[in-house]
């Protein structure tokens, strides 16, 4: 083929506008003007990826979110930490607040993609691609999403992540809200367990009035084709207070990985749930996982496969953790 | 409204760079085609492998990643830019790179110097696990790894014997 005839009889690429909105709701006005053929851009890394494998057309509008004021950076105050929507994953995976009171996050964050990528990667956008691998790991946390929409009353809100990726199921998200942030409650070793939650769960096999230390025990566990810029196969978060006994309380669970939805296994909580954690629960918690999971097939793994593994690595997980716990006493 | 103006400007090699360019425009094109700093590979273009990794004010970046206005107004090093004493020296990681077999058909290498650069900056004597995280996000097909984990740990201790013979020791080597 006559490379230079075919090139002539191309047309020019149209180069995207690339727009500097000075608040979001500047933000939400332009996009609301070009609709499908903008994109609000953060840090872009997965846009990039999605623009060079076909999967999305390069928007003839790119908004950016960088010229918005107040979207970077993690704050504190005594009950919460709030994380900008634009603080890059590696900010995220080095902050100290993070790591004593969301220590799933901060793990999730130092363990997506590679160290150059978590450079310019944002927490906004690995949560708005609604498959980023931090939303299990914030889901196990309740985190909530802080939105700015001029459709909605008031136009900047709060709304659950949970709440938030059921609308994405349904096909019900906003097209036009901005992310701005995302707060988490704050936990630490000696958080006692909310006691009134647990009138109606299962019985306790100690008092927890007679226990005044309750320690937090959490991980995340991903398994990927590959390290480095690929999304995971599987990523499961997991999340419990637990006493000397070895009671556990508040058990919080979730799965998610690839380009499927996360979600709470409220099953697998609901097992562990009151109890001392016992040997025998590896098999069975495992085998829950795969039955309330629900994932997907693709031409890299089957959805039993993943379910398979999403059981298996919360189950090990979970084993593991405990022993840990029990070697430093 | 406001849009991100076609005026770009940046540091590059110690060099100060002003153009005309969309700010969409991928930094790896400003490079290899705008600037002809050829050293920097275009391969996935996706972020994955690493091969067109440069410098953005001391981080490690994906320049496939990166855009035009992203980048603006900073200071960027290019495997063109990392020498030694001299500009005709190499750097102790290009020795390194070179002594210890740390590629075969080299095409991985300029982005393999550029993150050990960032990595013996942030951390000069790492650990294995640590060179291991640090490289991550940079394929090599041919070699397996070994001459690259060599290399990495013969760069740190030349970086680190460079920096104690010379009249600036402790600040970071260009």
């Amino acid at each position: 083929m006559n490379r230079q005839s075919t090139a002539s009889s191309l047309p020019a690429p149209v180069l995207p506008h690339v727009w500097e909105p000075a608040s979001a709701q500047e933000a939400i006005t332009l996009k609301r003007q070009y609709g499908a053929d903008s994109a609000y851009v953060a840090g872009s890394t997965l846009l990039r990826t999605q623009w060079e494998g076909g999967l999305l057309t390069i928007p003839a509008h790119m908004i950016r979110l960088d010229t918005i004021e107040g979207l970077n950076g993690i704050m504190e105050d005594e009950q919460q930490i709030r994380i900008g929507a634009l603080t890059t994953l590696r900010e995220c995976g080095h902050d100290h607040r993070l790591r004593i009171h969301g220590n799933t996050c901060s793990t999730a964050c130092r363990h997506i993609a590679a160290p150059a990528v978590r450079n310019l990667g944002t927490i906004g956008g690995n949560i708005s691609s609604a498959v980023g691998d931090m939303i299990p790991a914030l889901l196990v946390h309740d985190a909530r999403l802080v939105w700015m929409d001029t459709e909605h009353h008031p136009s900047e809100y709060e709304q659950e992540l949970v709440d938030w990726l059921e609308q994405v199921r349904v096909g019900r998200r906003s097209l036009y809200a901005v992310l701005l942030g995302i707060v988490i409650d704050k936990s630490g070793p000696d958080t006692a367990p909310d006691l009134h939650n647990h009138q109606n769960s299962a019985p306790f096999h100690t008092s927890l009035s007679s226990e005044p230390s309750w320690r937090e025990i959490s991980f995340y566990r991903k398994v990927g084709r590959r390290e480095a810029f690929t999304p995971s196969l599987v990523t499961v978060a997991f999340r419990a207070l637990m006493n000397r006994e070895g009671v556990l309380v508040n058990v919080k669970a979730a799965a998610g990985g690839g380009a499927g939805l996360a979600m709470r296994l409220s099953r697998c909580e609901q097992l562990l749930e009151g109890k001392v954690y016992d040997p025998r629960y590896t098999a069975e918690l495992a085998a829950l996982v795969e039955k309330e999971w629900v994932s997907y097939s693709d031409p890299f793994a089957s959805e039993s496969y993943r379910r398979q593994t999403a059981g298996n690595l919360l189950a090990a997980g979970l084993w593991e953790t405990l022993h840990q716990e029990m070697e430093r006493g | 409204m406001k849009a991100t103006s076609m005026q770009w400007q940046a540091v590059v090699n110690g060099k100060a760079q002003e153009m005309e360019i969309a700010p969409s425009r991928r930094l790896l094109d400003i490079l290899r085609d705008d600037l002809d700093l050829t050293g920097t590979k275009v391969s996935c273009e996706i972020g994955r492998c690493g091969a067109c990794m440069v410098l953005i004010d001391g981080q490690p970046m994906n320049s496939c990643l990166m855009m035009a206005y992203q980048c603006a107004d900073t200071e960027i090093t290019t495997i063109e830019g990392l020498h030694g004493e001299t500009e005709s020296e190499l750097h102790p990681i290009q020795e390194a790179f070179l002594e210890e077999g740390g590629f075969q058909c080299g095409y991985c290498t300029p982005g393999m110097i550029i993150s050990t650069k960032a990595l013996l900056d942030r951390t000069p004597q790492p650990a294995e696990q640590e060179i291991k995280e640090g490289l991550c996000g940079n394929l090599c097909r041919c070699t397996g790894y070994g001459g690259i984990m060599r290399a990495v740990e013969s760069a740190a201790d030349k970086c680190a014997h460079r920096s104690s013979l010379s009249p600036t020791a402790g600040l970071p080597m260009k």
